[in-house]
């Protein structure tokens, strides 16, 4: 059996290709998924959250380590089915109508991810009728919105207030984030949490489902 | 004038802004592994990249940047309008590095393309400065920020016809390909380049100010 702290200290440092030898060969070991996943994996997530929390890591580690995640979660997507490995919660992402931004949004993404959500990632300059559909269609426990510019931000209102009148706001409860987004704004729009970065937004994210 | 159309060794990007905007306190020393990416990268664009500009002169007359803006353009004999662009081959790169699913690329490349297209606006500027000598040439403004909205790119793009440097708006007034700047610029013998926006906006919602911020 392979040391398995050295597939938490693989994602940890952002060695994608050592965390899928690590998980590989745990695997053929006989390991289980779930406490690859659980016992090590998010905790190399976490860890490098904390770091970049402490300014002791940046936003290229958490893309590291959250690529080397994805990698050592595709090697075990095939045995996951069935194995009693959950989501954490499913979530709906999208930049709001007007803005193309979406490096902070996918770095998000791909955080939420890592730490065992299933994210669904709309993409850009998303209007409000097409995010209404979205929820409506994938009925996601969070939906997650973003935007750059102060002249967009304003759009977030506005898919808050159509998700109201078509019914869905209580079925859903909705984060927002951005660099010109604020704990106030995020309030007088009616969101139910703000996040400064994409650590923040997944410790919101657990704390929302 | 014809939009220019430039190789990317005429433009000169500031490789410590690219890793400034990744969060490196000190951008002249960054992670080697990230540089290693970004060079490669770099090495990817310059191979197949031609970032291009135009410029025209007009007026403010329809349009309406904010007062921060208004004094940043003071002194104006002459407006000019502009559309600075990484170019369409810049954009099926990126699109192609998107398709490879490195997020890691991806994000490295996004940053380069905004690098590029600023630096082609240096180059636009640069242009209209040797073109306009020895009159003073502001700094360049664009409609989505220091309050000026987003909807009047249409009013800009439509006073450049057919010739938009390949740029298009869509329905929400962005730009395609995604890494183009469109803008304006003062030109006249009162024309100082003035304290730049960040530095005289307090917006503090602003995302620009916000990296000030952090960066003290």
């Amino acid at each position: 059996m392979a040391d398995l702290q050295q597939l938490h200290d693989a994602i940890l440092a952002g060695n994608m290709n050592a965390a899928i030898a690590v998980t590989k060969e745990a695997v053929e070991a006989g390991a289980q998924p779930g406490d690859l996943v659980n016992g090590y994996m998010i905790k190399a997530m976490e860890d490098i959250g904390a770091k970049f929390e402490a300014g002791q890591a940046y936003v290229p580690n958490l893309l590291m380590a959250a690529r080397a995640m994805k990698g050592a979660l595709d090697v075990l997507k095939p045995m996951m089915q069935g194995s009693g490995v959950t989501s954490m919660g499913k979530i709906v992402i999208a930049t709001v109508k007007g803005d193309l931004h979406d490096i902070g949004k996918n770095l998000v993404a791909s955080m939420l991810e890592g730490c065992g959500f299933e994210v669904i990632n709309l993409g850009v300059d998303q209007s409000d009728q097409k995010i209404v559909d979205a929820v409506n269609q994938h009925h996601p426990d969070i939906l997650a919105l973003s935007a750059l510019l102060t002249t967009t931000m304003g759009n977030m209102k506005v898919v808050i207030d159509a998700l109201t009148a078509a019914g869905l706001r209580d079925s859903v409860k909705i984060m927002v984030g951005g660099a010109p987004i604020s704990e106030a704004f995020a309030k007088e729009i009616g969101a139910d949490g703000y996040s400064a970065n994409a650590n923040e937004a997944v410790a919101l994210a657990k704390s929302l489902v | 004038m014809d939009f220019r159309r430039m190789n990317m060794s005429d433009i000169k990007l500031d490789m410590s802004e690219i890793f400034r905007s990744m969060g490196y306190p000190d951008p002249s020393s960054p992670a080697q592994d990230m540089e290693a990416v970004v060079m490669s990268l770099v090495e990817r664009f310059a191979a197949v990249c031609h970032p291009r500009f135009r410029y025209i002169e007009s007026s403010v007359e329809g349009l309406s940047p904010k007062g921060i803006i208004m004094k940043g353009l003071s002194g104006a004999d002459k407006y000019l309008l502009f559309i600075a662009t990484a170019g369409m081959e810049f954009q099926q790169e990126i699109d192609k590095i998107a398709q490879e699913g490195d997020i890691v690329k991806v994000y490295a490349a996004d940053l380069i393309g905004s690098e590029i297209a600023e630096a082609t606006v240096r180059e636009c500027v640069k242009a209209i400065e040797a073109d306009y000598a020895p009159l003073g040439v502001s700094n360049p403004y664009s409609p989505g920020y220091c309050g000026w909205v987003l909807s009047e790119q249409r009013e800009i793009f439509s006073r450049f016809g057919a010739d938009t440097c390949g740029v298009k708006l869509n329905d929400s007034c962005l730009m395609y390909p995604i890494k183009s700047v469109s803008g304006i610029v003062s030109v006249g013998a009162a024309v100082e380049k003035r304290e730049y926006g960040c530095a005289i906006c307090g917006r503090k919602d602003c995302y620009k100010n916000r990296l000030k911020t952090i960066k003290k």
